[in-house]
């Protein structure tokens, strides 16, 4: 049982990060209370994970085959890496690092799914891609529809604000179904969860990084993000929430924060202005190469120390 | 939905009283003035000041009231920013209402016959570009297009410019003494004041329009 551990571990470091990526501009701009946030996404968190978090799972345990005490260490492996880059002021994003994770194991069992992993590293790159590409067709498509609308400023208030709660919860609907396979996918191979109880006890771990420990990163990232207007944020937060399920649903695992840096890309791309610069861009392939990587090594090193064959 | 926009309605009411509010105090500062212009000094007009003064500070009291509730519970910080800044510049013209019959009936000034009537005319450009913005800024909570007004306010302002300049002119080539000519100087830069104060605020409206364009 103690295994389970570095599950919710995860789920909890997942949570307290990466809700952020979905309310954090709404928060920091107070457009939305941090409670409301937090209950928003705790809430919808949940309901992804056990509506839609199946097919990532399926994903991810399709990757490597595991046994009850590899699933332990990827799972630790993953945590410990997140959290240490998170010390060090590194990006990191939780489903590269689990992935790494996993493979770390792979190499080690000698047992690699390659077209499970290439269907995965396209998919990283397919996030912020298609969060640029939302962006570009929603900023013009919603502003036109809210320019025609014979509204005053207390209205166009009111759509705004109600539009990032929605636009919020939704991504946190897409998170809870993209990133719970991250946190308790490697349990189910292992038979020690079924799905349902690895989707209740995954999205109820993000749900409590969320609710315990979210404050700090939401008012960081958006105070990151604030040169956002409240429609652009708007917009980036949709495109996001759309790109992330559209993943849940392949049954890929991705960042949310890699999500979130295209669509402001994409805003910038639109507006005419450097939202992004060389720093951020190094920043995305550094979650691309150097967070498996690191979770990998760990992985890998970890297994043979504390499972010496 | 009529129930979500009710707090939000209840601030338009208490925006389009403030307005109102001001009109009373343009009615009371033309009536005012005018005493104060057509007539020798006699003492009389103190009452008609302080009547001012009054719907002048009534106008403070409900923006006041408007702005403490724009805090507690309207608006995203974006556009509270924007109508609060908007409050804030319409202030100054009622406040200048006042300081106008003040400083009229304090320094005692003395309007020559020969100039009364462009005085007055003066007064009634001004006015005009207030009624105008008034309208404006009504326009931004009631959805409707204020681009005319805000191209009448600009007409208003450069002929208000037009009759300032003239007056100046005529002032300082007549034979009063010159720190007469100085005070009137300064009464008639004072009326220009209200449609410049117009003017400003209109760009302010303006910008808050264009912001929310896409």
């Amino acid at each position: 049982m103690y295994r389970l551990l570095s599950g919710i571990f995860m789920g909890w470091s997942l949570g307290s990060n990466d809700s952020a990526n979905i309310f954090g501009t709404a928060v920091f701009s107070k457009m939305v209370r941090y409670r409301t946030a937090v209950a928003l996404c705790a809430v919808f968190v949940m309901v992804g994970a056990l509506l839609e978090g199946q097919e990532g799972m399926h994903t991810l345990s399709g990757l490597v085959k595991q046994t009850q005490n590899s699933a332990f260490v990827a799972s630790l492996a993953a945590a410990l890496t997140v959290t240490m880059m998170t010390l060090l002021k590194l990006p990191v994003s939780t489903s590269q690092a689990m992935v790494g994770a996993i493979l770390g194991i792979g190499i080690f069992s000698g047992n690699v799914n390659l077209s499970g992993l290439t269907k995965v590293v396209l998919s990283w790159v397919g996030t912020p891609v298609g969060t640029v590409l939302l962006t570009l067709l929603f900023y013009p498509l919603i502003g036109k529809i809210l320019d025609i609308l014979p509204i005053n400023i207390f209205t166009r208030d009111y759509i705004l604000k109600f539009g990032l709660l929605a636009a919020g919860s939704y991504g946190a609907y897409a998170l809870g179904a993209n990133n719970v396979a991250n946190v308790t996918g490697v349990y189910i191979e292992t038979g020690q969860l079924n799905v349902f109880q690895a989707s209740l006890l995954g999205g109820a771990s993000i749900a409590l990084g969320a609710v315990t420990y979210s404050k700090n990163v939401m008012l960081t990232v958006g105070k990151k993000l604030v040169k956002l207007n409240p429609y652009s944020a708007f917009i980036a937060v949709l495109s996001q929430a759309i790109v992330v399920h559209f993943y849940a649903k392949v049954g890929v695992p991705v960042s949310t924060s890699q999500a979130i840096i295209g669509a402001v890309l994409g805003i910038g791309l639109l507006k005419g202005a450097q939202t992004i610069n060389m720093k951020t861009l190094v920043s995305i392939l550094f979650g691309w190469l150097g967070t498996p990587l690191v979770a990998l090594i760990l992985s890998y090193f970890m297994y043979i120390l504390i499972f010496p064959q | 939905m009529g129930f979500f926009w009710k707090k939000e309605q209840s601030i338009i009411d208490k925006i389009g009283l403030y307005l109102d509010q001001i009109n009373t105090a343009q009615d009371l500062f033309r009536r005012s003035m005018e005493e104060l212009i057509m007539t020798e000094w006699d003492g009389k007009s103190e009452e008609s000041v302080e009547l001012v003064h009054r719907a002048e500070s009534r106008a403070d009291d409900l923006r006041r009231a408007i702005e403490l509730e724009l805090y507690r519970k309207a608006l995203i910080p974006e556009s509270r920013g924007d109508v609060l800044g908007l409050l804030e510049s319409i202030d100054k013209i009622p406040g200048m209402f006042e300081s106008l019959c003040y400083q009229m009936s304090l320094q005692k000034i003395l309007i020559p016959k020969d100039f009364r009537e462009r005085f007055l005319q003066l007064i009634d450009v001004n006015l005009a570009a207030w009624e105008l913005l008034k309208e404006a800024v009504l326009g931004l909570f009631y959805s409707r297009d204020v681009k005319e007004n805000i191209d009448e306010i600009d007409n208003k302002e450069s002929e208000s410019d037009r009759v300032e300049r003239g007056l100046i002119k005529d002032i300082f080539e007549c034979s009063l003494d010159k720190a007469d000519k100085i005070l009137l100087k300064e009464i008639v830069v004072n009326i220009g004041n209200i449609s410049d104060l117009a003017q400003a605020t209109t760009d302010r409206l303006n910008l808050a329009i264009v912001k929310r364009r896409i």
